[in-house]
């Protein structure tokens, strides 16, 4: 792994100090999300008067941000070490048993070759609100094509993802992107907003923006690239906090 | 030409790209792989005497060339806070510059972000200034 690392970090207290809800997500978890991948780069430096660490991999992968305003009392300091995980806790992610269930809808909703198909099993899971707005939007595109286009594969990702993997969440904003992508997001007043594109090739891009708890308090957010039989903490943690609300 | 932090830019979100909430989504301000700018429209170009006489000079200059549906809507941004808001998350500098084109002469672009940054989208689909409903009729 290669680690270049221009600044130092200092420790979890500091950080949690900083921003209690982000700052212990991203430090508990801060192992798991570091074995995700085994080419991730590091690096930290200060652009247009923020000081910025981030973590990114290569496509299929995530990046890490973590922003503040410059303090020159409070330097953000994380030691390296402590982002370095072991790899074999990524499967503690997902159980046997949960396995079996995706893969069990995986089939299932790839198998439904027409978006009406796939949004008639959306719809059988009790999940019709999801199945009306995804009408609607097919009705859009209908009266005029020029609107664009929704992928198939996209579509059947997204239905995988909220029927098997998040176990009938609440229902999220739903759109289609520039390049004909489903694009689900969520919002929690006071925490934050989880936007996810569901890319056709088994991958989804994400980012959490999480809100400012009080003026020049650091900006967290976490975005990237994850394959999509993966998910990473910060996102179970923010669909915890929408299935517990 | 830069155009001035106090003035104001909208942009139109298609019906696609607008939640159930009547709020613009991330997607309605992704840039296009190959584009180097969202395109916007600056309202002040028209001199009009207030943000809302100048979003209709906008919507009905741009209903000449383009088709604006009613289920959509425009998102306005205060120039100087849509900046602040991609340097928050950007590194690169925001800017928006005036680019007119033949057909839509107040027709500007929002420089200082990517295709990748979905967390800047996700930051301007909470933090525009308005959201102005279209009055155009012509299209559903």
């Amino acid at each position: 792994m290669s680690l270049q690392m221009h600044k130092n970090y200092r420790t979890e207290s500091d950080i949690t100090s900083i921003h209690p809800t982000a700052g212990d997500i991203l430090m508990r978890h801060a192992s798991t999300i570091s074995s995700l991948q085994s080419n991730e780069r590091r690096s930290a430096n200060s652009t247009q008067g923020l000081d910025q660490a981030y973590m990114t991999s290569g496509l299929i992968g995530w990046t890490l941000k973590v922003m503040r305003q410059p303090s020159e009392e409070s330097p953000f300091d994380i030691a390296a070490s402590q982002w370095q995980g072991d790899i074999s806790n990524t499967k503690q992610l997902s159980e046997m048993d949960l396995d079996k269930y995706i893969r069990y809808w995986d089939m299932r909703i790839k198998s439904a070759d027409t978006k009406s198909d796939v949004i008639g099993v959306i719809r059988s899971n009790k999940l019709d609100a999801i199945a009306d707005r995804l009408d609607y939007l097919y009705e859009i595109i209908r009266e005029d094509p020029e609107e664009g286009n929704i992928l198939l594969q996209s579509l059947q990702e997204f239905a995988i993802f909220i029927i098997a993997k998040l176990d009938h969440p609440p229902e999220p904003e739903i759109g289609v992107t520039q390049t004909g992508y489903i694009q689900a997001v969520w919002h929690i007043t006071g925490y934050g907003t989880l936007v996810m594109n569901f890319l056709p090739s088994n991958a989804i891009m994400f980012a959490i923006v999480f809100e400012e708890s009080e003026l020049n308090t650091p900006q967290f957010r976490i975005n990237g690239v994850l394959p999509s039989d993966q998910i990473i903490p910060p996102i179970k943690e923010f669909i915890r906090r929408l299935t517990t609300r | 030409m830069e155009i001035y932090d106090g003035d104001h830019v909208s942009r139109y979100c298609s019906p696609l790209k607008v939640g159930k909430d009547d709020r613009p989504l991330p997607a309605a301000f992704d840039i296009g792989a190959s584009e180097e700018y969202l395109s916007v429209n600056w309202i002040e170009y028209f001199k009009m005497p207030s943000l809302d006489k100048g979003m209709k000079m906008v919507e009905d200059k741009l209903s000449k060339n383009y088709t604006i549906k009613e289920k959509g809507l425009f998102a306005v941004f205060n120039i100087g806070d849509a900046k602040a808001v991609i340097n928050q998350y950007s590194e690169t500098a925001a800017r928006i510059e005036h680019i007119p084109e033949p057909n839509n002469e107040s027709h500007a672009g929002i420089y200082g972000y990517t295709s990748n940054d979905l967390d800047v989208t996700t930051a301007l689909s909470r933090k525009y200034m308005r959201v102005y409903k279209p009055t155009v009729r012509s299209s559903s």
